[in-house]
């Protein structure tokens, strides 16, 4: 990396960390220090919810999956602008109305004190460990990369990020959030624009889009009804939904972020610029892969993009198998180039029969690309048997490295940061609000000044942060467990988002009833994870309708619940 | 603490909060912001649809 990359990655990071420090300076107290004092408006609001979601996997792995699976992956989202108009409604005023600090504040004033610690321990255990993941997940893939050590990458990364909360709260978070954005999103445009003007100079756009459509990028909507079918259309709207309801309505880290805004108002205008922003910002990366894609059929790719494992594969004894596979990958190439430009040709004619016929030619020396692909990757797993065969979430950063110019490649490792930074200073802040307030404060000390709880907010973030690192720069030893808490989270979404759609809506059902209703549906999804195939999406639904479905029938015919 | 079905209160007429929750936004008005959100969803979905359709 250049002297030039570095200054743009060190001086991005330092102005955005020196700025949320400056602004949020000075004494705080609990309310200013947990909600911010309540003075965002709707943009900081929307960008920093946006903010929160997209973590340095997004930049990473999104186009590398256009890259490899095209972008249907954009139908994930498709869900989510209906649950920010379900969340504006119902949600946002349910929460300004009780000035709760937490999500989970609200379902003790609704049920009881059970159902509130059982949401916030689930929180408080998938978010925390999800934290150290956030920060490893892109650390392996820049040490690999780059070079960078790993575990100090880990502990670069984490202590900024719990230097500026713990100093600033909220607030500090919300307002580097809204700078990290405005990096990430001007950073996403700035490396489309760079990799479009690196296409071959007489290959048009529209071609160029065209040979992306041929080769099956351009799939986007699925209208299968199949339910194992990871993303379709269906799964997209609906799954997609209830997840954005659960995540945006009931995950601290989010009812945080707009719990800080200065009104319902401004709350709900955060909530629906997101519902506006999402689905063209994610189309957006997606299609910066697509185009790395198109870039990669006029330029020679990696036979396997994760290039220290290639490396290692080399000093085994499989050398020689996997010279052989790179000269076959490196002909395939270039018979595919010809067949490409000449479709190409025959686009520029206007004569769709060369157009078809050429087509087809591209589509069969695409299979044998990919074939030869496949091989390398099975020669991989059986040399190196603790090698990760999977290269989608390196194929961007490779790319960026190996072709940007000097600056760009700065700017988008500083974007790379930003997320994985805003996405921990999220999840911590909400981690250390959730601890003092719904453990801390309701169980242990009930009465302290404000001052007492300001410093008690201050060590569980110093805590949880220092947790979420060792977690980090220890995760190596412990693969099976990230998978785990991967899992864990998608498991637990639709049942919490249930608890509270049976407390908004349900006036009937009384708290052990939905505590009950909540076991009985978590095992019922923990059945469908182990014994279906159904896609993770549909959990959400299942989840979630379970509990309002076995909350309802164990409150038949109780009397309705009454304001307090 | 007794399992008694209960509801949060409802601010009462004149409460600030009750005021706030009935709060316009700086434009247009509620409805016509979600149909915008909804919308441009109908938008997107049919734009990635035409595009599906032509390269399939």
């Amino acid at each position: 990396m250049s002297a030039l990359d570095w200054l743009v990655l060190l001086g991005t990071l330092g102005v955005i960390v020196g700025y949320g420090v400056w602004k949020t300076r000075g004494r705080q107290d609990m309310a200013g220090y947990l909600r911010g004092g309540r003075q965002d408006k709707w943009h900081t609001i929307g960008l920093s919810v946006m903010a929160t979601q997209a973590s340095a996997i997004t930049f990473l792995s999104t186009p590398g999956q256009a890259y490899q699976d095209g972008m249907r992956f954009v139908q994930f989202y498709f869900g989510l602008p209906l649950a920010m108009i379900v969340l504006s409604i119902v949600f946002v005023p349910r929460y300004f109305q009780l000035h709760v600090y937490t999500a989970y504040e609200f379902l003790e004033s609704r049920f009881d004190l059970k159902t509130r610690q059982l949401t916030a321990f689930l929180f408080l255990l998938q978010r925390g460990l999800s934290a150290g993941i956030t920060i490893y997940a892109p650390a392996i893939i820049l040490s690999s990369v780059l070079g960078w050590p790993l575990r100090l990458t880990c502990v670069f990364m984490g202590g900024i990020v719990v230097l500026y909360t713990t100093l600033g709260g909220t607030r500090a978070v919300s307002q580097t959030q809204k700078q990290q954005m405005v990096v990430m999103l001007g950073g996403m445009v700035l490396a489309f624009i760079v990799i479009v003007a690196r296409l071959p100079p007489n290959l048009s756009f529209r071609n160029a889009v065209h040979i992306a459509g041929s080769l099956g990028k351009l799939n986007v909507v699925d209208f299968s009804a199949d339910p194992t079918r990871r993303y379709t259309l269906w799964s997209g709207l609906l799954g997609g939904c209830f997840l954005a309801m659960a995540y945006f309505g009931t995950d601290q880290s989010q009812v945080q972020r707009y719990l800080s805004a200065r009104s319902i108002a401004e709350s709900r205008l955060g909530l629906l610029f997101n519902g506006l922003l999402k689905v063209p910002m994610q189309s957006l990366i997606l299609f910066v892969g697509t185009m790395v894609f198109v870039f990669y059929q006029f330029n020679l790719p990696p036979i396997f993009f994760n290039q220290a494992e290639l490396a290692r594969v080399h000093a085994t004894a499989a050398d020689g198998q996997m010279r052989v596979l790179e000269q076959a990958h490196a002909v395939a190439f270039e018979h595919k180039r010809e067949e490409i430009w000449r479709l190409d040709r025959a686009l520029a004619r206007g004569d769709s029969a060369a157009v078809a016929a050429a087509e087809g030619s591209v589509r069969r020396a695409e299979a044998v690309s990919a074939s030869l692909r496949e091989q390398a990757q099975r020669v991989i797993a059986s040399a190196l048997p603790d090698a990760n065969p999977k290269e989608a979430d390196y194929v961007f950063l490779t790319f960026v490295v190996r072709n940007l110019p000097r600056g760009v490649v700065g700017l988008l490792l500083a974007v790379i940061l930003c997320a994985a930074m805003s996405a921990v200073a999220g999840e911590l802040s909400a981690l250390a609000s959730t601890t003092l307030v719904d453990i801390y404060r309701r169980s242990l000390r009930k009465q302290a000044s404000d001052a007492h709880y300001v410093r008690a907010a201050r060590l569980f973030t110093v805590g949880w942060g220092v947790l979420a690192i060792l977690f980090a720069t220890f995760a190596s030893l412990i693969d099976n467990l990230i998978q785990a808490v991967n899992i864990l989270g998608s498991l637990f979404y639709g049942t919490v988002l249930g608890i509270f759609l049976v407390a908004f809506f349900l006036r009937r059902v009384r708290g052990t009833a939905v505590f009950l209703a909540a076991i009985v549906s978590e095992s019922l999804v923990v059945w469908v994870f182990l014994r279906t195939g159904v896609s993770f999406l549909w959990y959400n639904v299942i989840g979630c309708l379970a509990v309002l479905g076995l909350s309802a029938l164990m409150s038949y015919g109780r009397p309705v619940a009454s304001s307090r | 603490m007794p399992d008694e079905p209960r509801f949060p209160p409802v601010p009462p007429p004149g409460d600030p909060a009750g005021d706030e929750l009935d709060a316009a936004p700086p434009f247009l008005d509620w409805t016509g912001l979600y149909l915008i959100v909804a919308a441009a969803l109908v938008v997107e979905v049919a734009a990635f649809t035409a595009l599906t359709l032509i390269y399939r």
